[in-house]
């Protein structure tokens, strides 16, 4: 699992090329201020986006409040690069926005419409697809928190703004800062929505040089640098919660929502529904009209062949994910000594895939130059490299985690006493897993399989790079229409995707909120 | 000017459950009332209802003559200057000791404010754990953080909500006579809700008994225990038994006229004699300094009776006790037996 990372790190030790001195001149600088100012606007709307809809839904009763309490987390099932080509088709000149204005008002009027293809544009549609990570910790922790420590604050005479601004906000800032965590790996491991809009970051950066000047050294160095980066934002992440622990045991009593009426419950309506409308109803909306403006061209045999191996590529690597991760984390029950290296083969979901990428382009480079010294492959044969094997391999290294953490959960709620009644009843470990762990984490071990199997299929920026020749998933034919200015025949397959997103989302809710109850 | 007034004080949740039901209740300023009961019987509604945390749905709270809660209005908690202390200590995760303590204290200048602080952790026995977490301390600590916190505003009235139920059971003991001490020294009212007995005989000056939402019995706790106006009311307090008129005729012969349908007997208030309800020993339990022992009595109930020597089991015995000891209660009140041991 860890041999792409190393095998980055160690070939950082080979001299870098010509090219290095015009990467560290021009374009790093460039890179670095373009991943900062979409980082830094992106973490700012998603805390926007994320956190006063948590907090409204958690604490108030008002109209739409149970549906909207849902459909808030359902953007995660937008891919971000879904949502890029939506918003720029929604604003562009012959867009719909853009037609109606010239329309009614004029063409003087239709320039004022904003150009959503700039950093700032970019930022917020990432804002708007990935403020649920912020939204769903948030929820949750409100979902856990005891009334008892704002009846606690009230006795003391604080009134409910105060009670919300001493008190509810400081507790929640772990959650928060969580949702932010995720939010800024998504937003470092973006491609297709900075690329389609044509903003300079590490990501892109990397692709360019790799591929558009065919220099690895350098591009393995960004890849360096974006790693570095990402660990200490991540390390400042776990610095900033640290140091305390917010849980206090004890009972909990939920929060009893207050009955809003009027014009307050009008806007907190109004307030909820602004992120949904934005991260779901504007790609759908968008997508459901170019898929009919293009009804009559779908070739539903070639669009069915193209789901279908999608689906099976997806559905393989999502079995070796579960399959794995069930190892790893019973192997972490059985010997807790392993924790910490079992810790790190879950630290894939934080490298950025283009980093993976080069770093299994790397690693199976080295297999197949073993394979030809040894003999066991005619030379000028690749074993490895350019191979659906090593894709999947990929896939694997980057979404264990997502594997990994729903399983460990379902671990975690089988207390030890299961572990020693069915060893001493004479069952060896292997047995005690199959017999007794499998069929207590099936919910668990289905859940982990449905999110790693969607999260594999939008998956862009590895599958772009690392795919055979010729070899096209839903996400790629999707991303490489719409890259290509055929944005509505790219529209029947991100349908498709958007589907099974909110499938995922419809699964990893039903987990949470059994959890939150 | 009494404390605490409810007149009529009714709580009833969404659903239909009567959680306090038809309460009228004084607690006098500068006494320490317990709130007895089992567990779902009210009590920490009530407490809750005289907090503002519940608005009641009938009925009226009134706290030093000034009426806080009626059907249609309710003081909200922050302006009722009442302290609470809680079940889960409910201190703040996010801020250390001392801004805890100092959290009800935001009217006071900053000077005045570290001063009273100082003196509010000095008075639990906690003064140099101002600057830590509320995790780096002890189930015991936080408690005492807790009432530190609850008492730093110095209300008038402080309602405890079964303080001490996560401690185990060493700690419990000095923590309870801390508390008791700390609020008569300093004459706070105070109401606490607890549902051991043995809290409330040890620190309060009176004991409210709830069962089902209504209050049962109100009196000195000594009282309470030796006079329950029920088997309900005599169980929370200790080991009984329950018997009928005529074998409290047996047990103590110049019973005048056993009118009730049925009496309690304390253990201790039951001996072996050599007269008396005859029986056979069926069990027993020592327990330190004398043992308990279950009685089989011929007719067919079962008693408690305290005894300084071990008894044999299967050895025939009478039972004897004083008129006095043996309490009436009505029938309808009357469920089940004896407490098997």
């Amino acid at each position: 699992m860890l041999s792409p990372l190393a095998t980055l790190l160690v070939s950082l030790l080979q001299p870098a090329g010509d090219g290095w001195e015009h990467v560290y001149s021009v374009l790093l600088w460039r890179y670095a201020s373009g991943t900062a100012a979409v980082t830094l606007m992106t973490l700012a709307w998603a805390a926007l986006l994320g956190v006063i809809p948590a907090w409204l839904v958690a604490a108030f009763e008002f109209p739409g409040r149970r549906a909207l309490a849902w459909l808030l987390a359902s953007p995660l099932a937008v891919p971000s690069y879904i949502a890029a080509i939506a918003w720029a088709g929604l604003l562009d000149f012959t867009g719909p926005v853009q037609t109606l204005i010239r329309s009614t008002l004029g063409a003087e009027a239709a320039l004022m419409v904003p150009d959503i293809m700039t950093v700032y544009g970019v930022s917020f549609v990432l804002g708007s697809v990935l403020y649920p990570y912020v939204y769903v910790t948030t929820r949750a922790a409100l979902l856990h928190q005891s009334s008892t420590l704002i009846e606690a604050a009230r006795c003391l005479g604080a009134g409910p703004v105060a009670t919300f601004v001493r008190v509810v906000l400081p507790s929640l800032r772990p959650a928060i800062v969580g949702g932010l965590a995720l939010v800024l790996m998504e937003t470092i491991n973006d491609y297709g929505a900075v690329h389609y809009y044509g903003v300079d970051t590490f990501t892109t950066g990397i692709f360019r040089v790799w591929l558009g000047l065919g220099d690895v050294a350098s591009a393995v160095r960004l890849a360096a640098v974006l790693l570095a980066v990402t660990a200490l934002a991540l390390g400042a992440e776990h610095w900033a919660r640290g140091g305390r622990r917010y849980d206090e045991g004890g009972m909990v009593r939920p929060l009893a929502r207050w009955h809003l009426s009027g014009v307050r419950a009008l806007g907190a309506t109004l307030l909820c529904t602004g992120p949904v409308v934005a991260g779901l109803a504007v790609p759908l909306a968008m997508l459901g009209w170019w898929s009919w403006q293009v009804r009559a061209d779908i070739d539903l045999t070639a669009f069915g062949l193209l789901s279908l191996r999608s689906g099976a590529l997806a559905a393989l690597a999502a079995g070796l994910v579960v399959g794995l991760s069930l190892l790893v984390a019973y192997a972490r029950r059985v010997v807790p000594a392993l924790t910490p290296l079992t810790g790190l083969t879950g630290t894939g979901y934080a490298v950025p895939g283009a980093v993976i990428a080069l770093g299994v382009f790397a690693a199976s480079a080295l297999v197949d130059d073993g394979a030809h010294l040894l003999g066991w492959v005619p030379a000028r044969e690749l074993f490895l490299q350019g191979t659906l094997t090593a894709l999947v391999w990929a896939y694997v290294v980057r979404f264990l985690a997502v594997g990994l953490q729903p399983i460990e959960a379902g671990f975690l709620r089988q207390g030890p006493s299961v572990d020693h009644a069915a060893r001493m009843l004479g069952a060896g470990p292997l047995r005690t897993l199959s017999t007794v762990h499998v069929p207590l984490l099936r919910g668990a071990l289905a859940g982990a399989a449905t999110l790693a199997f969607v999260d594999m299929l939008k998956e862009l920026p590895l599958t772009l790079i690392l795919r055979p020749f010729d070899f096209d998933t839903l996400a790629t034919h999707t991303y490489n229409l719409a890259s290509e200015e055929m944005v509505p025949a790219s529209a029947p397959g991100a349908m498709l995707l958007v589907a099974f997103g909110l499938l995922a989302v419809a699964i990893a809710q039903r987990g949470l909120l059994r959890e939150g109850a | 000017m009494p404390a605490v007034t409810t007149q009529g004080l009714v709580k009833r949740f969404r659903g239909g459950v009567v959680a306090v039901d038809g309460v009228n209740l004084t607690v006098e300023p500068g006494e320490i009332l317990a709130l007895v009961g089992a567990s779902g019987c009210g009590k920490s509604t009530l407490l809750r209802l005289v907090a503002g945390l519940e608005t009641p749905t009938d009925g009226r709270v009134s706290l030093f003559d000034r009426p806080v809660a009626d059907r249609t209005h309710s003081v909200p908690p922050e302006a009722r200057g009442v302290g609470m202390v809680f079940q889960e200590h409910a201190l703040f995760p996010h801020l250390r000791v001392a801004a805890n303590v100092a959290f009800g204290l935001r009217d006071l200048p900053a000077s005045e404010r570290a001063q009273r602080v100082e003196e509010s952790l000095e008075r639990v026995g906690l003064p140099q754990l101002g600057g830590r977490y509320i995790h780096e301390l002890s189930g015991g600590q936080r408690q005492r953080v807790a009432l530190a916190r609850a008492l730093a505003p110095e209300p008038r009235l402080l309602l405890l909500d079964e303080p001490m139920s996560s401690l185990d059971e060493r700690l419990r003991g000095t923590l309870r006579d801390d508390i008791a001490s700390l609020l008569r020294a300093r004459q706070t009212t105070a109401v606490w809700v607890t549902h051991r007995a043995e809290d409330a005989l040890a620190v309060a000056d009176r004991a409210a008994v709830l069962e089902a939402g209504r209050l049962v019995q109100l009196g000195r706790a000594d009282e309470l225990y030796r006079r329950p106006a029920s088997a309900y009311v005599a169980r929370l307090f200790g080991e009984v038994s329950q018997v009928e008129s005529a074998t409290a005729a047996l047990l103590a012969p110049d019973l005048e006229g056993a009118s009730a349908a049925h009496y309690l007997v304390r253990p201790e208030s039951l001996r072996l004699a050599s007269d008396g309800a005859p029986g056979t020993v069926a069990h027993s339990r020592y327990r330190g300094g004398s043992w308990r022992v279950e009685v089989s009595l011929d007719d067919g109930s079962r008693v408690l009776a305290d005894c300084g020597v071990a008894p044999v089991t299967g050895a025939r015995v009478h039972v004897r006790a004083s008129a006095d000891d043996l309490h009436p209660v009505e029938a309808g009140q009357a469920q089940g037996g004896s407490d098997p041991a």
